[in-house]
């Protein structure tokens, strides 16, 4: 076994009960029981992540946090994880860095956010993780343990304890583990991560800060354009809605209806997009937008900003700021800005009409979805953020 | 049976911080207010700016709203405002 100096302090429990009822005390727990995270078995997962204990992963400006690999194998451990998916756990923690995943805030927000975290590539197979029949549900050891140690290190490296930095209104079941793989093989369009750029042969994370998943349940539609407005109609329902991104994970049974009809992924979003509006007279009428969304009024547009679509966002906050109007009453607001906004995948057992739309946490607080490539870099900084963040108000 | 076990909590770096240095007198300074961009900072700012210019002649108030209340302040946005303002008053508000 290779040697390894670890920085973190060891300490002795009589016995496993003992060593389960101190972690709770400490509250380094998510309310269940975890695995002794002793030296030796923390050694077996940095080994397998090729990572040193004093690598950097991921850092938290706003909080000056640094999150070290020693730390993240200390709690892949505790969660019930195999060595072998920590370099999953690291890219999900490279991906909650960028500036536009808004690590800090996404995990402390009233909001309740979780990060939801979809697997692409090989890797999928190589963890036996499961994109099949309870695709959210339990019974599966990597999808569980992956998104529980993510969790585990968002309150003991992160600091979100919950009601402590954690503010969470409601939360929501997400946060004790929100992992899923994509199932490719029974897709009938392109992967996501195929999708977004990358080989099929690279494994990718995508992390997505979000909200609970509304089901979305339709057996009887056998047509493309019913079961997709029945989608947009849960997309655009009022409670969830924003201009954030969605999560979308199609069912194979509604996958393959669409599909069968030639409708590439491209087209479904576009429809989906075209589809999943409310007017902007609605959401005044119910408090979505108007007197808040006025400040908007006040904000400058800066060329150098580079937050995806970010104008186009804007624009839209500023036409919905202010008194209900007229033209409110047939003024279509979709959600999201455009329709790359939405992540669609597929996912689920192979029979039943029940699809999922999951909202975004926050596109306000400047939150979009991250992908990475997992096993890539292990040290690997955020993208340049001199640059971010220069809206303002600047008023002599 | 003795288990030995590693402490998982990783404590945030603290850097150590003082007191901005105190003006002589608000009297014609040029007064920067930085908002965290959530909904009533801007009126709490407004209020505190309001109760100092009752009480001193200030030059000029340069008003600033930051984009994205949970992330940092970029150091351009700051050193600007820093070059334009003698003072800087910032509030969290929700």
């Amino acid at each position: 076994m290779t040697e390894f100096n670890l920085a973190s302090e060891i300490g002795e429990a009589e016995d496993p009960i003992a060593l389960q009822e101190l972690f709770f005390e400490k509250g380094w727990t998510d309310g269940l029981p975890v695995v002794p995270p002793t030296p030796e078995r923390v050694f077996e997962f940095l080994e397998a992540s090729g990572s040193q204990p004093s690598d950097i992963i991921a850092t938290i400006p706003t909080r000056n946090r640094v999150i070290t690999a020693e730390k993240v194998a200390i709690n892949c451990v505790m969660a019930g994880c195999l060595p072998g998916y920590m370099l999953v756990v690291i890219a999900v923690l490279q991906a909650m860095a960028e500036p536009y995943y808004v690590f800090h805030a996404s995990i402390t927000s009233t909001g309740g956010a979780a990060p939801f975290i979809v697997v692409n590539g090989p890797m999928r197979h190589d963890l036996k993780m499961n994109s099949g029949v309870n695709v959210f549900g339990p019974g599966n050891r990597a999808n569980a343990t992956i998104g529980r140690a993510v969790r585990l290190i968002l309150i003991n490296v992160a600091g979100a304890q919950p009601s402590v930095l954690d503010k969470s209104t409601q939360g929501h079941p997400g946060k004790y583990s929100f992992c899923m793989a994509e199932a490719e093989e029974v897709s009938p369009w392109e992967p996501l991560h195929v999708e977004l750029g990358f080989d099929a042969d690279v494994s990718t994370v995508t992390v997505f800060a979000a909200e609970s998943p509304h089901g979305i349940q339709n057996h009887e539609s056998g047509k493309p354009e019913e079961l997709l407005t029945c989608i947009a109609c849960e997309m655009a329902s009022m409670g969830g809605f924003s201009l954030g991104q969605s999560g979308l994970v199609l069912s194979p049974e509604h996958a393959n209806i669409i599909a069968k009809s030639g409708w590439s992924k491209r087209q479904v979003k576009e429809f989906l997009f075209e589809h999943a509006t409310q007017t902007a007279a609605d959401l005044k009428r119910l408090g979505k937008f108007g007197q808040k969304g006025s400040r908007i009024d006040s904000l400058k547009l800066i060329s150098s900003f580079k937050r995806p679509n970010e104008d186009l966002h804007l624009k839209r906050l500023a036409e919905l700021g202010g008194e209900l109007k007229p033209e409110d009453e047939t003024t279509l607001v979709s959600r999201g800005v455009v329709p790359e906004d939405i992540l669609l995948v597929v996912a689920g057992g192979a029979a039943g009409g029940h699809s999922a739309f999951i909202p975004s946490w926050s596109r306000g607080r400047a939150s979009l979805f991250q992908t990475k490539p997992i096993g890539v870099c292990l040290d690997c900084k955020p993208q340049d953020s001199d640059d971010l963040q220069t809206i303002g108000d600047i008023r002599p | 049976m003795t288990i030995r076990y590693l402490n998982p909590v990783q404590e945030a770096a603290v850097k150590p911080a003082s007191l901005a240095p105190r003006l002589p007198s608000l009297e014609g300074c040029r007064l920067g207010l930085l908002s965290n961009g959530k909904e009533n900072a801007d009126a709490l700012l407004q209020m505190v700016a309001q109760e100092i210019k009752s009480k001193f002649s200030v030059k000029n108030v340069v008003s600033v709203t930051k984009f994205g209340a949970g992330m940092n302040c970029p150091p351009k946005f700051m050193e600007d405002l820093l070059s334009r303002c003698d003072a800087v008053i910032t509030a969290v508000g929700d």
